[in-house]
């Protein structure tokens, strides 16, 4: 790219197959696309090739934001760093024995169950003499001697990082602070629960310190590496990191907290979502993305981000503020298999991107349901997939037949079979994300990306009444121009833990400010302009009695009857009713501090028009084959109105617009499917 | 018959199962009762028109929703039809029910005046009358005591009749069971929706023929399951503690016949029924040999009434397995796992490689509290190892929902006055084996409030979870009440403590049991075992019992004798240093233990020997162990 004025954003998303790169310019507003293939073992490395792809020239790269599963990846393959734990006298096992719970779905019924290990083995969970009581007391001082003498012989070891744990910290953190102070001496990588989850209840505040400290030198050293690289080559720009909030993240607050990045993956996806619906005026979205291995959904209400404060994910729970995202086994790889009794099923077994689908001729022999698609001319044979790969046709009839010969089927309508129930199941995740908590799906749109959404949104849109569907620009990558998305931010929270009452109120309101200056302070410390702060306060909020709370966004001057009615919503939307009379309990209190970034404007984006010449493709559907129009995305100008059924066909995805629908180009270049 | 593709009754089986999880939602969402909204103790499934179970969430408690499969044909013998706005009621255990708190409703879904599906839900009442609050009382000895046995009760559809007026004055906690109960109506009436949603869309006849695929695909299933196991009569037992008014102990006995692809277990032999809550009706041990065959052969397959009919159950009338009024059934759960038990141990003669060694055979319920509040935990066991793995630190096991067993200490000392002094794992408890069992848990929780009681309904204090393939059995479920440092005394009979009054600082230990171990123990690699005893798994004094070898005895079988009785040679008894009424375990190294209670001493054997009944016998040379002394 010549030497100029431009002002360019970088937006990357680092995936297990592919890391996206959108370039987004800033004066002409214009994106454009790039892919590279992730490399698992240096993940760095696939994000500098891609910078160096896009060839972005250092004068004018302003920023670099980017989305990256390192430290997913490292927690689920339990590659993460050898660590230590200390905690309070009594609590050595709470790590490892939790709430008694097997923490990962679908095991009732199985034997062989064997619970994830724990991040720290037994022998490196030391206990400490000290208490702190349940009013915050410090009733036996921190032995700091102790402490120091075994924090010396594990410096022998190879423990790289530590972690400190105490009971009813949460009240008063001083041993936690003292220890860290103590144990800092003799490691690089400290992390104390109080400053990862400042909130009662010891299992979920320990485990996420632990997490933390376990990907901690793993996230440093990716993260310095690639600053590093990013300082040298791209002088002027400034780097960020998505978080589990669909906020950006400094370098600095990811080195120390890089637990806040591990649900990041589908989250600046969902930022994108609420992004552009503003921007196209569409309120209410459901964002659905189909992958490869796995489907995101989420339900954005009024341009709110879904949120919520618990993930269970292999034995652990993570209990840090994170979007409201459902994920179930069924995608592009998802496995289609006839079982003993002679049913059939689509995951969530699934081929994933090694060997993949049979149809990408890496070696895959089962058929899935990216198989079906080809089979069924919904994707086309010989498409180039993200430029790296072209689909077999042979390779995924082959395949089909080996199920299509059980069940006594073509290998056409067995595909077909694959294809509708894989919809079914969709349609099923939509509908738990929805109608079963109090929304009514037909009030939304369906908004499709990943590389297999817009293949079968509409399918699903017709299942559940839906009558938009929206595809945005670039939907294979819009994950990372959901990066491009996002504001700075952060949350800190505190447990108060007290029956609600007007009194109790006022010293809130002063705690809320308290944490809110902490914040602020915090941005200060990285250098961030803060004058354009925003802060939303939320409540943790439950029933006396109840154990477990909703999250409330509560103004700061609220009154107590304006919380009562607003947390009486929240609840009635979620459980259907409210148990007036009941008192209210706070139990935490929380500020999330934004500082807004200049994001895309994607109205006024233009998206490069050619005169291309549509082709037709024979696709099969309810027994009959029918010939229908192939467009090339880049061929649809606002004037063109596609009748469906037909095809748009672009480099990162599918679109499939079926019979009855019709489809437009929207103000800021989404694909607009309308049932007629 | 129209023939219904695959994909329609895949597609019909998926719309199904989302209906039932829509219901389970919802029942969290709406209930008033925090047994429900946070223990999860319902369960919703959907029957067809002939009352077979089609439908379940695959989250739910295997024993709330296998006892449904029979209700409908069970209450048409007592209800020859009934009309189209009545649905019924039910727990009666006699009948088919749990324990009385379990209620069900059973709603018919009536489209072109044919009966076409039944919704259930059964859901935990708080209370359902009876001698206590709660209702569930270890001193039971008759279950009118339990509460109202509900033996499917004709309802309007409306919920509103004078019955349900009886009903909710003659419970406790009223205002909570009305809500909930108009509750599980409305969430009834939207899954009927769906249903009929569905009929139209597909066509009555496509949706009622794609129910008979999916019960003949499931049986299919778990057939082909069966007719891997190897032809063959195999039996075992399993056992209860009782309670000091029962006899000690408790058996359940299990024969497992095994033809093809067809599978029989007679029940015959289990203990009689008794005067106390450790009965249960017929409905419970069918759903223990489902849950255990399912659970071993084919944990990914779905339940059905296609799933039972590969499975047949001979259940001997006015035992604890198949009790009849007026016997009490309130701990209906400590029953299942004996049946677990023994149909685990016989499965260990014709697969011991791929069994696992037991839980902990109980609920563990405990109280601490005084008038002004109530502490409630059940807390779990270490799981059983098997051939590849070491069982896991206490955690619910494979037959149980995911309700969370222990509360947070930080939680506990902001609502409670109880301090926790510890929580961690209970060193040793684990089974040896070649495999070692999960340890169980250690808990002590200190009473900071005068006038507090502690009450335990538990089992398995005495015959602790037994290992498989030669491990040994787990550490028993043990509760005890610490005073100045001194253990003290709380009950006549171990595991079930009736009100012991507490003083302030006394501390409660709650020590649930390690699972069974499997494997030889000797066989137990050297560094797996300095492992453990680096994480402080084993102590060193637990691993003395790896390198000690178990005294190998000659077994010898003989008619007469009962299958929980044993006799030794005097030699070996002296050798053991046991006596008559101990409890010793013989470990065949590859298949299921065998406990018996020494009932005699001969002195006219010379050699180590022990005598047992023919039916348990297993093999001629087995190690031995002493379990319990008295």
């Amino acid at each position: 790219m010549p030497k100029s004025d431009k002002k360019i954003f970088v937006g990357i998303d680092v995936g297990g197959t592919f890391t996206d790169l959108v370039l987004y310019d800033l004066k002409n507003y214009e994106f454009c696309a790039f892919k590279v293939p992730s490399m698992p073992e240096s993940p760095e490395k696939a994000v500098l090739a891609a910078l160096n792809k896009a060839k972005v020239s250092p004068d004018n790269l302003y920023l670099i934001l980017h989305g990256t599963t390192v430290a997913t990846n490292a927690l689920l393959e339990r590659k993460g760093a050898k660590i230590a734990f200390f905690t309070t006298e009594g609590f050595r096992d709470v790590l490892e024995v939790g709430r008694t719970t097997r923490l990962v779905p679908r095991t009732l019924y199985d034997p062989f169950f064997k619970r994830p290990k724990p991040l720290v083995s037994r022998e490196y969970r030391f206990e400490c003499s000290e208490t702190i009581s349940v009013d915050g007391k410090s009733e036996k001082k921190l032995d700091e001697k102790q402490l120091e003498e075994l924090a010396i012989s594990l410096a022998k070891t190879n423990v790289e990082a530590v972690a400190v744990g105490f009971i009813n910290s949460y009240k008063n953190a001083k041993h936690e602070i003292q220890a860290k102070k103590t144990l800092s001496k003799f490691f690089d990588f400290v992390s104390i629960s109080t400053e990862v989850l400042n909130e009662i209840r010891e299992f979920e505040r320990f485990a996420a310190c632990s997490i933390n400290t376990y990907v901690m030198p793993i996230m440093s050293k990716y993260t310095e590496a690639l600053s590093i690289e990013i300082k040298r080559v791209w002088k002027k720009s400034n780097f960020y990191t998505v978080g589990s909030h669909g906020g950006l993240l400094s370098t600095d607050a990811v080195s120390r907290e890089p637990l806040r990045t591990i649900l990041s993956g589908p989250a600046a996806g969902v930022a994108a979502c609420v992004h552009l619906a503003r921007e196209i005026k569409c309120r209410n979205v459901i964002a659905f993305d189909v992958g490869g291995t796995s489907s995101d959904v989420a339900l954005i209400a009024n341009y709110g981000f879904p949120l919520k404060n618990e993930t269970i994910l292999e034995g652990m729970v993570i209990k840090t503020p994170q979007l409201d995202i459902h994920t179930i086994g069924a995608g592009g790889g998802s496995i289609a298999s006839i079982d003993a009794g002679g049913a059939l099923q689509v995951g969530p077994e699934s081929a994933g991107s090694n060997p993949g689908p049979a149809s990408y001729g890496k070696g895959g022999k089962l058929p899935t349901l990216t198989d079906a698609n080809l089979i069924l001319g919904r994707l086309g044979p010989k498409q180039e997939m993200g430029n790296s790969l072209s689909l077999d046709e042979i390779k995924a009839f082959r395949a089909m037949k080996s199920i299509a010969e059980t069940a006594n089927l073509s290998e056409m309508e067995m595909a077909e079979g694959v294809l509708k129930l894989a919809v079914a199941k969709f349609c099923t995740a939509v509908h738990e994300i929805s109608a079963t908590r109090g929304f009514d799906p037909r009030n939304f749109a369906l908004m499709s990306y990943g590389g297999a959404g817009p293949l079968h949104a509409a399918l699903v849109a017709v299942e559940l009444g839906i009558k938009k569907v929206i595809v945005p620009p670039i939907p294979g990558a819009f994950s990372a121009l959901g990066t491009l998305c996002s504001p700075l931010k952060k949350d800190l929270a505190k447990t108060v833990l007290v029956e609600l009452t007007e009194k109790r109120l006022i010293s809130v309101k002063l705690e809320l400010e308290q944490l809110a200056k902490s914040l602020t302070k915090s941005f200060e410390n990285e250098g961030q302009n803060t004058s354009k702060i925003n802060f939303e306060f939320q409540f943790d909020m439950r029933y006396v009695g109840q154990a477990h709370e909703l999250i409330v966004k509560v103004g700061i001057e609220e009154t107590m009857l304006n919380i009562k009615n607003m947390f009486e919503k929240a609840f009635k939307l979620e459980y259907g009713r409210t148990d007036q009379g009941r008192n209210l309990e706070l139990v935490n209190i929380r500020v999330v501090a934004t500082i807004p970034m200049i994001y895309p404007k994607w109205q006024k984006a233009t998206f490069e028009q050619k005169e291309g010449r549509v082709k037709y493709r024979k696709v099969f559907s309810d027994g009959r084959k029918t010939k229908v129009p192939i467009w090339s995305r880049e061929d649809i100008s606002p004037d063109i109105e596609i009748i469906g059924p037909a095809i748009v066909e672009e480099m990162s995805a599918t679109t499939v617009i079926p019979k009855d629908w019709k489809c437009v180009v929207g103000k800021a270049g989404e694909l607009i499917l309308l049932q007629i | 018959m129209k023939k219904i593709d695959l994909t329609t009754v895949a597609i019909i089986n998926e719309a199904l199962s989302s209906i039932v999880r829509e219901m389970r939602r919802a029942m969290v969402r709406s209930s008033y009762s925090s047994i429900i909204y946070e223990g999860y103790d319902f369960s919703c499934v959907l029957l067809n028109g002939e009352g077979q179970l089609v439908a379940e969430s695959g989250e739910d408690h295997p024993f709330h929703i296998l006892p449904i499969a029979t209700a409908i044909e069970t209450a048409k013998k007592i209800h020859s039809n009934f009309d189209k706005d009545e649905m019924l009621l039910h727990n009666d255990p006699y009948t088919g029910g749990t324990h009385l708190n379990d209620v069900a409703v059973i709603y018919p879904v009536v489209i072109n005046a044919c009966k076409t599906f039944y919704i259930v839900i059964r859901s935990h009442w708080g209370d359902i009358g009876g001698m206590s609050p709660g209702s569930l009382n270890g001193n039971v000895t008759e279950i009118t005591q339990e509460g109202l046995r509900l033996n499917f009760l004709k309802i309007p559809k409306s919920g509103k009749s004078e019955v349900m007026r009886l009903i909710f004055d003659n419970v406790r906690v009223t205002k909570e069971a009305v809500s909930d109960f108009f509750s599980v109506i409305g969430i009834i009436r939207v899954a009927e929706k769906r249903l009929k949603k569905l009929c139209k869309k597909y066509t009555l006849e496509v949706v009622r023929n794609s129910m008979h695929r999916i019960l003949d695909m499931s049986e299919r299933r778990i057939r082909n399951s069966i007719d891997k196991l190897p032809n063959g009569i195999y039996s075992h037992v399993g056992y209860l503690d009782g309670n000091g008014k029962t006899k000690h102990p408790l058996a359940v006995k299990a024969k497992i016949s095994i033809k093809d692809d067809s599978l029989n277990v007679d029940f015959s032999g289990s203990s009689s029924q008794v005067e106390a809550p450790l009965n249960v009706g017929p409905a419970i041990a069918k759903t223990s040999v489902l849950t255990i065959m399912k659970s071993f052969l084919d944990p990914k397959g779905s339940i059905t009434s296609g799933t039972l009919r590969a499975i047949e159950v001979t259940l001997p009338n006015n035992s604890i397995v198949n009790a009849s009024a007026p016997a009490p059934c309130g701990g209906f759960n400590e029953v299942r796992s004996a049946c677990d038990s023994a149909v685990m141990g016989a499965l260990g003669k014709v697969i011991p490689e791929s069994i696992t060694g037991e839980v902990r055979g109980t609920s563990n319920h405990t109280y601490i509290g005084t008038s002004d509040f109530i502490f409630y935990e059940y807390p779990s066991g270490g799981t059983g190892a098997w051939h590849g793995s070491d069982g896991n630190v206490a955690v619910r096991a494979f037959n149980e929902g995911e309700n969370v067993s222990i509360q947070s200490t930080e939680v506990i000392e902001t609502i409670f006055p109880l301090k926790v002094r510890s929580s961690g794992i209970r060193p040793d408890s684990g089974g040896i084996g070649r495999f070692r069992g999960g340890v169980g848990l250690k808990r002590e929780i200190e009473v900071l409030a005068s006038g507090a009681r502690l009450s335990v309904l538990s089992d398995r204090n005495i015959v602790p979870p037994s290992g498989v393939a030669g491990g040994g059995s787990g550490a028993p479920n043990r509760f005890s009440v610490i005073r100045n440092g001194k253990i003290l005394e709380i009950s006549d009979f171990p595991g079930k403590v009736g009100n012991f009054q507490l003083k302030k600082f006394d501390l409660v230990k709650m020590e649930s049991s390690g699972g069974g171990g499997w494997g030889c123990p000797s066989d137990r690699p050297l560094k797996a075992l300095q492992s453990d005893k680096i994480q402080g798994y084993v102590t060193d004094k637990g691993a003395m019992k790896y390198t000690i070898n178990m005294e190998t005895v000659e077994v010898e079988k003989c008619d007469t004798l009962e299958f929980s009785q044993g006799i030794l040679s005097t030699c070996l008894a002296n050798k053991l240093k046991v006596k008559e009424n101990d409890l010793i375990e013989l470990i065949a190294k590859d298949g299921p233990t065998i406990r018996v209670w020494i009932s005699g001493l001969i002195d006219k054997m010379t050699k180590e020997k022990v005598v047992i009944a023919s039916e348990l016998f297993y093999s001629n040379e087995m190690r031995i162990d002493v379990l319990h002394r008295y």
